[in-house]
Parts: C-alpha cells; sequence; structure tokens
C-alpha cells in the first residue's frame, strides 16, 4: 500500500470504492493545496469545479424554462 | 361491491401515503439521533472552564474561548463588508438596470457562485488575499472569502424580497414627487426588510458553519486576540477547531463539546430566523 492508497487518490470501480478511502474532487483539491503544496494542481481541480458548477447552473436552467414552457402550453 | 380496480386504488393510495409518512418519520428520527448523539458527548465536555479559556500547556488547559471570539470576529468582517455590497447590487438589479442581457448576465454569475465549493473561494481567497495583497491568514482575509461567498445569498434574498414589493407602492411613491433614490430608500427597502433580514441570519449560519474557506485563509491559530490583533494573526474559528480537535490532536471529547456549542448556536440562528420573518410579516400584515 502506498500513499496515494491511504488518501484515497487511487483509481476503484464502484463496489471497490464502497469500503475503500475516496477523495472527491473538493476533498483533492484540499489535499493538493494544504496537505501536498502543489497549487497548479488544486488550481485545474478547482477549474473542474466551476465547469461542473457552470453546467449544472445551465442544466437546471433548461430544464425550469422548458417545464415552464410545457406548464404554459397546458394552461 | 368493491371493483378491483377501486380496490387497487385504495391500496396503492394507501401505501403511497404509509411511504410519505416513513420518508417523514426517518427524517426527523436521523434528525433526533444527530442532534442527540452530539449532545449526549458534548454535553459533559461543557464547562464554565472549557467556555472561558484558551488552550495552555503550562496550566493543562483547553479552552475554546479564542474560537468563539474569532468566530465573532469573522461574522463582524464578513457582514460588514457583505451588507452594504449586497443590498446596493441587489438594489441597483431590481430597480435601475434597464439592460436585460447584463441583469441575466449578472444573475447567472450569482447563481454560479452559490453553487461553488466552499473550499475553492478558500483556494482562491489564499491566492488573493493572502498572496497578492499581502495579507496575513487572520480574521481579516477569511472574513473578506466568506464575504465573497456569502455575496450570492444576500443578492438573492434581498432581489427576492425587493421584486415582491408590489408595483403599485413605487408607482404611488413616484407619482407624489418621489425620486427614484428616494422612492426605493423609504417605500421599497422598508417593505423588503424582512426578505434582507431573513438573509443576513442565513449568510450569518453559513459563516458559522463554514470550515473548508477558513482552512486556508484564517489560519490554525488557537491563542487568545483582540479584535486589532486577530485581523492579521491565525485565528481558528469553532469549527476550525472541531476540525484541529478531532482529526490532528485526537480529542474528541473537546471536538464533541465544540459540536454542541455549534449546534446550539445554528438552532438559535434558525429560531432567530424564523422569529424575524414572522414579526417582520406581522408587521407588514398591519401596514396593509
Amino acid at each position: 500500500m502506498n500513499s496515494f492508497d491511504v488518501v484515497g487518490l487511487v483509481l476503484n470501480d464502484f463496489m471497490t470504492a464502497l469500503q475503500s478511502s475516496s477523495l472527491t474532487l473538493t476533498v483533492a483539491l484540499y489535499v493538493y493545496a494544504a496537505a501536498r503544496g502543489e497549487l497548479t494542481v488544486a488550481f485545474w481541480v478547482a477549474t473542474i469545479l466551476m465547469v461542473i458548477t457552470m453546467l449544472l447552473n445551465l442544466a437546471m436552467n433548461t430544464v425550469s424554462s422548458k417545464l415552464g414552457e410545457k406548464e404554459k402550453e397546458h394552461e | 361491491m368493491e371493483s378491483r380496480a377501486s380496490r387497487r386504488r385504495r391500496i396503492s393510495g394507501a401505501m403511497l401515503h404509509a411511504f410519505a409518512f416513513g420518508s417523514g418519520a426517518v427524517v426527523c428520527l436521523v434528525l433526533a439521533l444527530i442532534i442527540g448523539y452530539i449532545f449526549v458527548r458534548g454535553i459533559p465536555g461543557i464547562t464554565a472552564e472549557l467556555l472561558t479559556t484558551q488552550p495552555s500547556y503550562i496550566h493543562d488547559t483547553i479552552g475554546v474561548l479564542p474560537n468563539i471570539l474569532n468566530t465573532l470576529y469573522i461574522v463582524l468582517v464578513a457582514m460588514a463588508v457583505v451588507i452594504p455590497l449586497g443590498v446596493c447590487a441587489a438594489v441597483y438589479l431590481s430597480e435601475y438596470a434597464t439592460n436585460r442581457p447584463l441583469v441575466r448576465l449578472i444573475s447567472f454569475a450569482v447563481e454560479t457562485l452559490t453553487g461553488i465549493p466552499s473550499v475553492v473561494f478558500g483556494l482562491v481567497g489564499m491566492l488573493f488575499f493572502i498572496q497578492m495583497m499581502g495579507f496575513s491568514a487572520g480574521v481579516l482575509s477569511g472574513g473578506l472569502t466568506l464575504a465573497v461567498m456569502v455575496l450570492p445569498t444576500i443578492i438573492s434574498n434581498t432581489l427576492e424580497s425587493l421584486r415582491a414589493v408590489p408595483d403599485a407602492y413605487r408607482e404611488g411613491a413616484l407619482a407624489l414627487g418621489s425620486g427614484r433614490w428616494h422612492m426605493v430608500r423609504t417605500v421599497v427597502l422598508p417593505n423588503a426588510l424582512d426578505g434582507i433580514a431573513t438573509g443576513c441570519i442565513l449568510a450569518v449560519g453559513r459563516i458559522v458553519g463554514e470550515s473548508a474557506a477558513l482552512l486556508y485563509t484564517a489560519g490554525f491559530g488557537i491563542v487568545l486576540n483582540g479584535f486589532m490583533t486577530a485581523l492579521q494573526s491565525s485565528s481558528a474559528t469553532l469549527t476550525v477547531a472541531l476540525y484541529i480537535y478531532a482529526t490532528e490532536r485526537g480529542e474528541l471529547t473537546v471536538a464533541f463539546s465544540v459540536a454542541t456549542i455549534l449546534m446550539v448556536i445554528t438552532m438559535l440562528l434558525n429560531l432567530a430566523t424564523h422569529t424575524v420573518s414572522s414579526k417582520l410579516g406581522e408587521k407588514e400584515k398591519e401596514h396593509e
């Protein structure tokens, strides 16, 4: 077992990950920025998180406007 | 005699009712278990010494007074920055902005900011306030970072309550010869006060409960400091202290006591939100 296994930076399938140390993107950001001092990687992770947030926001707006249109059609 | 279709409908209705009731009961049970577990493990550790002293190896004491004060300082700094900024931005968007695409763009930015994980705010706060501006990790950097983080909460709450003010109020004020700013100050803002106050209390709740952003920007210091010293000194809030005691020092009893204090603060803030919104709601009804 190496240091990557301990902090959960290893690629696992779903069933293994259920019971193994598994970092999410936000925790990986913390590990890279605070514990390892790898600020460049931390900012890459932050960028991925930002893109995910924006896509989710966009999806939310699209879904709500589509559903709003359908509601109007029903009225 | 009851037909098969109506019997099936009755059974499925009863099953759905039971499922909905069960879901509600599970939520209440989980909440009661969490609160109960934290209180049972935390309350025995809450002593006058814990609440009124600072950690000292010489006197062999563990106290969370510095963390309570640091939390208070950060709330003060963040709210002092975010309330004027957030309310003015919302007033601009609601009352002055005429460029629709710009308003939509700002609204999209505000919504996106709401969804960004707090650890990203911490990273950006560390880069901007500490590395670029040259501040030390402390209450000032932490407070400013949290101000940016809760800005969308204040803007969206204020915006909602400003939009809820009937247009007839605005038209009436303008018809009586009031200027736009006078109308906003004397008619619109007083009527939107409940939403603004609720947004502020929610923001305070988020600041009190925040840890990830503060790990980078406010530091881990658990020494008792005055406000001016704490601004530029490493100052751990209650949530950061909980993290330190639970993971780095292995003092789980103290960690549970800190968690109990945080739970009580959260419940009090929640109560305050309800009280303020109901009181202001009553006042509004009296005016109508």
